[in-house]
This record gives structure tokens, sequence and C-alpha cells, in this order.
């Protein structure tokens, strides 16, 4: 039997920063093989394509309630009762730049976040600085306290199906903005102080917004990620944007249930949602290190 | 972990012999840092290869008024920076705390045990900026002083230093509470 002390303090971090193994690399040949490749300029050239390919093949989920429903030019998941559950849209070239562009400037801002914070954050630089509603959440790692936080509604959503480890869970609340004179007031505060950003703390409420748990299996040299993120304000299907200009992403049943693959690179994902207990549910399941498909199809049934 | 003034004077002028040696030198210390700093074993040996190239490409940039080290510190530091924003463009899913398995096809249970404290160092980590991880990596793996952390960071090292206190103790009260709230204080692997 091995036995290793859990990381308690900083003391035990240090000791495991400093002791841990990792391996050995050897870059070398492959960056001179670069570097002395003929047709240098090229070869970058291609390398950029294909990093940018793999980013655009990825999917941009952005969750928002669905009002009215109209067809849509991507994809559409019904649960078993036939329910429109989920609905994936084509994001155009321009829009997914817009996208990007905008989320540039909100990463940048995320980062100045502390966990567990809800802020209209500025950067006061910024000659058309705009408020920002930015949340970073709580990760809670102990699943008792999870339990003891979401109640006992929410043990359906809760439950770790057998074989799974449960890693972490966060939790999203509803936030009110402060009134326009308060704003106001923090604002003129910050630029008195000669501060850079101004941040205003949100008023959170009681109201579950979103909350999300993350557990994993490891299977031989495999490993399986799921992300189960649970909506319960949500009425109508789920809607999420993907750019996916060489339609790699896939809609196969599994089962009774409709789910969308996706294989990239070394990732393949697959992506569903439900409803439990009149709530939306949406699972997102990623395994690692080129996962076969039929194992990653498995696991869509074992975890539901 | 110095390189002699010279050789980066011979590199400047397309000594690709003199190159293999910064790579030789420099190339697990920044593959340990940007696993730390990225989280993926595979992501950061790409990083390793991407940092290496631009050290290239902008070696005749470098000015002496910083060493070598801190230079190419520099540069790998900006590339997990963007590699990080890039990531999170791609989707809000947490990548930022997916952990590489360790690669051994044997999945022994000391293997096991190392990825779960791997595991547990790097999402300890992931509640700090990424300067502040930049910082507590710099200062506890590399055992750099402020004053060349401040050098890679282009911060002073007073606020370095400051940034670092204040990392540690967010770090120790949130390993406290999450271990303090937990049902073990070990993890066993029978």
């Amino acid at each position: 039997m091995v036995i290793m002390k859990r990381l308690l303090s900083f003391e035990d971090m240090e000791n495991g920063l400093k002791d841990s193994y990792l391996p050995m690399i050897d870059v070398k040949s492959g960056v001179m093989n670069r570097i002395n490749n003929d047709n240098n300029k090229k070869a970058a050239w291609s390398f950029k394509r294909i990093t940018l390919s793999m980013v655009i093949i990825s999917i941009m989920l952005i969750f928002t309630t669905f009002g009215v429903y109209a067809a849509i030019n991507g994809w559409q998941l019904k649960n078993k009762k036939g329910d429109i559950v989920y609905s994936l849209e084509n994001m155009t070239y321009e829009k997914y730049i817009e996208w990007n562009q905008g989320t540039v400037e909100e990463n940048r801002l995320y980062n100045l976040l502390n966990t567990g914070e809800a802020l209209l954050i500025a950067d006061l630089k910024n000659p058309e600085y705009v408020l920002q509603y930015m949340e970073k959440p709580e990760k809670i790692f102990d699943i008792s306290r999870v339990k003891e936080k979401a109640g006992q509604d929410m043990e359906n959503i809760i439950k770790i199906p057998d074989g799974y480890k449960f890693r972490y869970a966060e939790f999203r609340y509803e936030t009110k903005e402060p009134d326009k004179e308060s704003r106001e007031k923090a604002i003129e505060a910050a630029v008195k102080k000669g501060e850079r950003y101004v941040k205003i703390p949100l008023i959170e409420n009681n109201t579950l917004k979103s909350f999300m748990m993350i557990y994993n299996k490891q299977l031989g040299n495999h490993r399986i990620e799921v992300f189960k993120k649970y909506f319960p304000l949500i009425d109508g299907p789920l809607r999420g944007y993907a750019y996916d200009p060489e339609n790699k992403i896939e809609k196969i049943v599994v089962g009774d249930r409709e789910v969308l693959y996706q294989d990239k690179n070394k990732i393949q994902t697959i992506d569903f949602a439900d409803i439990i207990d009149g709530k939306l549910v949406n699972y997102y399941i990623i395994g690692f290190e080129g996962i076969p498909k039929d194992v990653l199809i498995n696991a869509v049934k074992e975890i539901y | 972990m110095g390189l002699d003034k010279d050789l980066i004077t011979e590199i400047k002028n397309g000594d690709r012999n003199g190159f293999e040696l910064v790579i030789i030198t420099f190339q697990q210390p920044i593959f340990v840092y940007c696993y730390r700093m990225l989280s993926n074993m595979q992501e950061a040996e790409d990083a390793v290869q991407e940092v290496f190239l631009k050290i290239y490409e902008k070696i005749n940039n470098y000015k002496e008024d910083i060493s070598f080290s801190a230079w190419v510190y520099k540069i790998a530091y900006n590339h997990c920076v963007n590699q990080i924003r890039r990531r999170k463009l791609l989707s809000f899913i947490p990548l930022h705390n997916f952990i590489e398995q360790i690669e051994d096809e044997n999945n022994n249970s000391d293997k096991i045990l190392e990825f779960e404290f791997t595991n547990e160092l790097n999402e300890a980590l992931s509640i700090l900026s990424m300067e502040d991880r930049s910082i507590v990596i710099f200062r506890v793996i590399e055992d750099k002083s402020y004053e060349e952390i401040g050098l890679i960071l282009n911060r002073n090292a007073v606020l370095v230093r400051k940034r670092y206190e204040r990392a540690k103790k967010k770090l120790g009260e949130h390993l406290k509470e999450r271990g303090g709230s937990g049902n073990n204080e070990k993890i066993a692997i029978i």
C-alpha cells in the first residue's frame, strides 16, 4: 500500500511542486528540423493554418433560452419523448471573428477576478470602456459540501455514476446589478484613485442559475471527463453555436438518445441534453488520448 | 542556468549548433514551467517547441539588459498566456483543468497516485491568475529571485514579492479549506 499525504498547506504544495515527477522531453531534433527546413516560411504558414483550423472546428456554446423554436441550419437533438432539447446552430465566419474579437477583451478582464466573484468590471484605460458582467464561480471539491449546498431536490442531478470519480462542482447564482447611481459613484471613485479597473460587486441572491459537476473515469490509457451542467431556469431547449467548416460534428443515436459526436485531433467529445425532474441538463463528455468512438459511446450509456 | 555571452553572439550570427545547446539547456525547465501553466502534458510539449522557434526567430532582438534566461522565460510566459487565452475562446468549458494522465502503458498504483497528486497541484494552481501562477512557479520550482521574476513579467520586484505573499496566502487558505472539509487526509492506493 502506498500512502501519500494530501495537499493541506502551501508547504505541502511547495514540496509537491519541487518533488513531483514529470517525464523528460527532447524537442531538439523537432525544433532543429523545423528551423533547418528549406521551406521554413512555408512550413510556418502551414502550421498556422493547422492551428487555426483546430480552433475553428471547436464548438462554442452560448446557452440561452429558446423562446420560439425556428428551423435552423445546424443540428437539433430530441430526447426519447421527442422533445427538442438541444439546438446547435452553425455560426458564420464573420460572426465567429466578431465573437472572438469580443472575447479577447472579456478574457483579459476575467483573469482579474478572484474565484467566487461576480462583478461588473471595466478597463478605464480603454477610452470606449463598457462595464462587463463577469463571474468566476467558486469550486467545491468536497462532495458532501456539494450535497449540502444543493439540497435534496438536486439528488438526481448530483448522483455520480458507478465507476466515476467526483472532481469538483461549480454553482452560479442569479445576480442583480447595483443601481445607476451606485455604478457611477464606483466609477468616479476608481477614477479619483487613479485605478485602472473599476470593479463593482453584483448583488447575488439564492436563486440557482446553473450548476456544473465534473467527474471522470480512467480506462487504461484513456480518460473520460464528464461535465454535467444543470440549468434550472431555462425553459425550452438549450441553444449553442458552432463554427465547423470541416463539418466534423456528427449526430448519432445512442440507445434511444440523440447525441453530437465530434472528433478533433486527440480529443473526442459527445454532447447531449435531456430533461431531468423537469429541468434541463447538458452532458459534455470528453475522451482523451485518442479514445475509441465505441468506448465514448458506451460512456453515454454509463452516465445516463 | 546561464549561457556564455559569446555563444549568444554566435547564435545571432547564425550558429545553429550553438542554438542546439540553448535547447538542451532550457528544454526541461521550460517544459516544467509550461506544464504547470497549461496543466496539459501534450500542450506543454508543443509549447516548448513553439517557444524555441520564437527564441530562434527573435534572438537578434535580445539585448543584454536582462539575463538570457529571463528573456527565455519571458517568451515562454507570453506563449502560455496566449495559449490559455486562445483556449478560453474555444469553449466555456474550463479546459485549464484537464489534467493529462501520466504517460505509461502500465497503469500501476504509483502512477495513479502520481496522477492524483499532480491533479491536485494543478487544480490548486488554477485558482490563481496567470501572472500569480507564474510567480509561484518561478519562485517555488525555479527558485528565482523577485528581481528576476520582475524582469520576466515587467513588474517591480517589490510588487512581485507582495503578489507572491498574497498568492501563498490564497493557496494556503484554499488548501486548508478544501482539505479541512474533506473526509480523507490521505490518499491510499492498495
